[in-house]
């Protein structure tokens, strides 16, 4: 009897406690929805960049819920700033308790964020962060961008054709990144070297600044979006001056937008920009987006497709396979357009990235294979 | 000597924008001693508004009718919001709600027509050049509508009896009330006035670079130091330092050597250096004179 009692009480206790332990992963995964908190900006100078990811996580959660799991998507403005970054960082975490980060957007956003990471044991990832900084910042720290040291190896290769180069850069950490890179790569070469603040609506000065040099080649260093616009139409009134200039950009103008105001002085400009994407799931992407994704371009709506993914795979799978959402981000190879196949090697940033020459052609931006 | 001039023109358009603001903060200043910070945002919503009109059916007339019915509102919620915190001489409340009023503003723009930027003139803007110097058109507008209204400005504060109303009315109120003067009625006007330079400035601002929300923040903050540098009882010390202001800073950026490394970040900082010197010297104002306490 008391054999049999208690055989039947331990299976019945085994079964209960198998039954427990069991019950709330199966619940979490089903009922539970992913709570992904994305930092981007969406008013000031680089909005374009956060509505434009909008469009593309939205897409992609979709597709997402409709297959593996569920995905929430919690949106708040980093307005392109540290200071802003880390408030709306903070929302997140507090107030609509977020399970991941998707972001920040901006550099400064997700160097801002960086030390506040490990201490509320939240992951990051990003889908366009390049500042070299971002490299050490934090172990739960990650993006999907090329190291700005790329784009910048990529326009010193232009730019050192010239012995006379003027530089105009936009203050953020972006620019000025890019800018200290430039400053060492091309040394002597550098006859001026500008920089003018965020939100700065005149810029003639420093225009007629660098052009009273007489540089062969002129590099233009703005964030992406409104500035990027205003600097390229207030150079264009310099268009005699600038006959035999060679302009050398980046990403600020790859978008045709960028570029309307002065599509004549436009024409020849090189842009140092992540290599052209031609692949069937990238023009199934561009096809199935609600708007096109004109300032983020190819290779940054297919960062923010891919970061998505990556944080919802890396999630499930660290509840299945009982790891952490860090380790199921690092120890695999990732999924996606760009991401596909790549790792993070122990860094920050994804490895095996590499960057393209595009020339300006009849308003057209032309990869240069 | 060329770029000399090519920088001496472009600060003196923006000089001039700046001296736009000031003029209007000096006349609000001038009859109910607020610093009326709001009109910087008020100046970029007439802007706002006069966009709007021109893309409503490619009009300009209609463009400057909508401006003028935005700049008269706002002057007159101005004058409403304001109106009683003079009368209880609660001016550093009166400063705060107008900054207030020119973020809830900002935003109101923003949500409205977004943060992007707009363009009231479309392409590459239409230049004119004198010799080697060149100016945009807009540029040239500013400059010369800019001297007229510091002309116009001068005379009708300093030698009519319009200017000799508005003056009294900040130093002795009790003393215009008793010659029958209606101050209210006249606030009220000066702030509609006030509202619509600043949606002048507004829009030639905009015309010459582009349209944001946040734009006329920076421009209203100098125009508030050259305000005080100047003088706030003086017209003329507003125009002088509304130039001045904005000629040093830029020549220092510009012609100083490369080691020093000065660019355009450090516009703000000389700025508030040039006015910490000045008042230091002449804390009343670059015109001001000593006149013994009685």
């Amino acid at each position: 009897m008391s054999i049999y009692k208690k055989t039947v009480g331990m299976l019945t206790l085994a079964a209960l406690l198998s039954g427990c332990s069991s019950a709330p992963a199966v619940e979490k995964e089903a009922k539970t929805p992913l709570k992904v908190g994305v930092l981007a900006p969406f008013s000031g100078d680089a909005a374009s960049y956060g509505e434009e990811i909008q469009i593309v996580l939205t897409q992609t959660a979709a597709q997402l819920n409709t297959t593996e799991t569920q995905v929430e998507l919690v949106y708040e403005d980093s307005k392109c700033t540290g200071q802003d970054a880390v408030t709306a960082y903070q929302k997140l975490i507090d107030i609509d308790g977020v399970d991941v980060i998707l972001g920040g957007t901006c550099s400064s956003e997700s160097l801002a964020i960086a030390p506040l990471l490990e201490t509320n044991n939240m992951v990051a990832l990003s889908a366009a962060s390049s500042n070299p900084n971002i490299e050490g910042a934090s172990p739960n720290l990650f993006t999907l961008a090329y190291n700005d040291y790329i784009t910048a190896d990529g326009m010193t290769e232009q730019a050192e054709k010239f012995t006379k180069v003027a530089i105009i850069t936009e203050q953020n950490d972006y620019n000025i990144g890019i800018q200290k890179i430039l400053e060492t790569n091309l040394g002597k070469s550098v006859v001026s070297n500008e920089v003018f603040e965020k939100g700065a609506t005149d810029m003639r000065n420093i225009i007629q600044k660098a052009l009273s040099q007489k540089p062969e080649a002129l590099i233009l260093n703005p964030n992406v979006g409104t500035t990027a616009q205003v600097l390229l139409r207030q150079l264009a009134e310099f268009e005699s001056e600038l006959e035999g200039v060679q302009l050398i950009s980046q990403i600020a103008y790859m978008s045709a937008e960028a570029r309307q105001d002065a599509s004549s002085l436009s024409e020849g400009m090189m842009i140092i920009d992540a290599p052209s994407i031609q692949s069937e799931e990238m023009n199934q992407l561009k096809k199935s987006l609600s708007a096109p994704t004109n300032y983020l371009g190819d290779f940054m709506t297919a960062t923010s497709h891919d970061a998505l993914i990556n944080l919802v795979r890396a999630y499930n799978d660290s509840y299945s396979n009982g790891t952490t959402l860090r380790q199921e981000l690092t120890e695999n190879p990732l999924q996606g357009i760009v991401a596909g196949g790549k790792s993070f090697e122990d860094k920050n940033f994804l490895q095996g990235i590499k960057t393209g020459l595009y020339i300006v052609q009849e308003e057209e931006a032309v990869y240069q294979d | 000597m060329d770029f000399f001039l090519q920088i001496l023109a472009n600060s003196l358009v923006l000089g001039t924008q700046i001296l736009f603001l000031a003029i209007s903060l000096y006349l609000i200043k001038a009859v109910s001693k607020i610093e009326h910070v709001a009109l910087g945002a008020i100046g970029t919503t007439v802007a706002y508004g006069f966009y709007y009109g021109l893309n409503l059916n490619q009009s300009y007339t209609i463009a400057v009718i909508i401006a003028l019915i935005t700049a008269t509102i706002l002057g007159l919620i101005s004058f409403h919001l304001l109106e009683k915190l003079y009368k209880n001489k609660d001016i550093l409340l009166a400063l705060l709600l107008s900054l207030a009023f020119a973020l809830g503003l900002e935003s109101l723009v923003a949500i409205v027509f977004s943060s992007q930027a707009k363009n009231i003139i479309e392409g590459v803007l239409p230049t004119i050049s004198f010799g080697n110097i060149q100016f945009t058109l807009p540029g040239i507008y500013t400059i010369l509508i800019g001297v007229v209204l510091a002309f116009f400005t001068y005379i009708i504060v300093n030698k009519t009896p319009y200017g000799r109303v508005l003056r009294s009315i900040s130093e002795n109120s009790s003393l215009v009330a008793s010659l029958g003067v209606n101050q209210v009625k006249i606030r009220k006007y000066v702030y509609i006035g006030a509202s619509i330079i600043a949606g002048i400035v507004g829009i030639l601002v905009a015309m010459n670079a582009s349209l944001t929300p946040t734009l006329g923040f920076n421009y209203i903050m100098i125009a508030f130091i050259a305000l005080f540098v100047g003088g706030a009882k003086d017209i003329r010390g507003t125009i002088l330092a509304s130039y001045l202001i904005i000629l040093i800073p830029e020549f220092l950026i510009n012609y100083s050597p490369a080691s020093l490394n000065f660019t355009n970040s450090y516009r703000m900082f000389f700025i508030f250096i040039i006015a910490l010197l000045i008042l230091s010297y002449k804390p009343n104002g670059i015109f001001s004179k000593y006149t013994r306490n009685t």
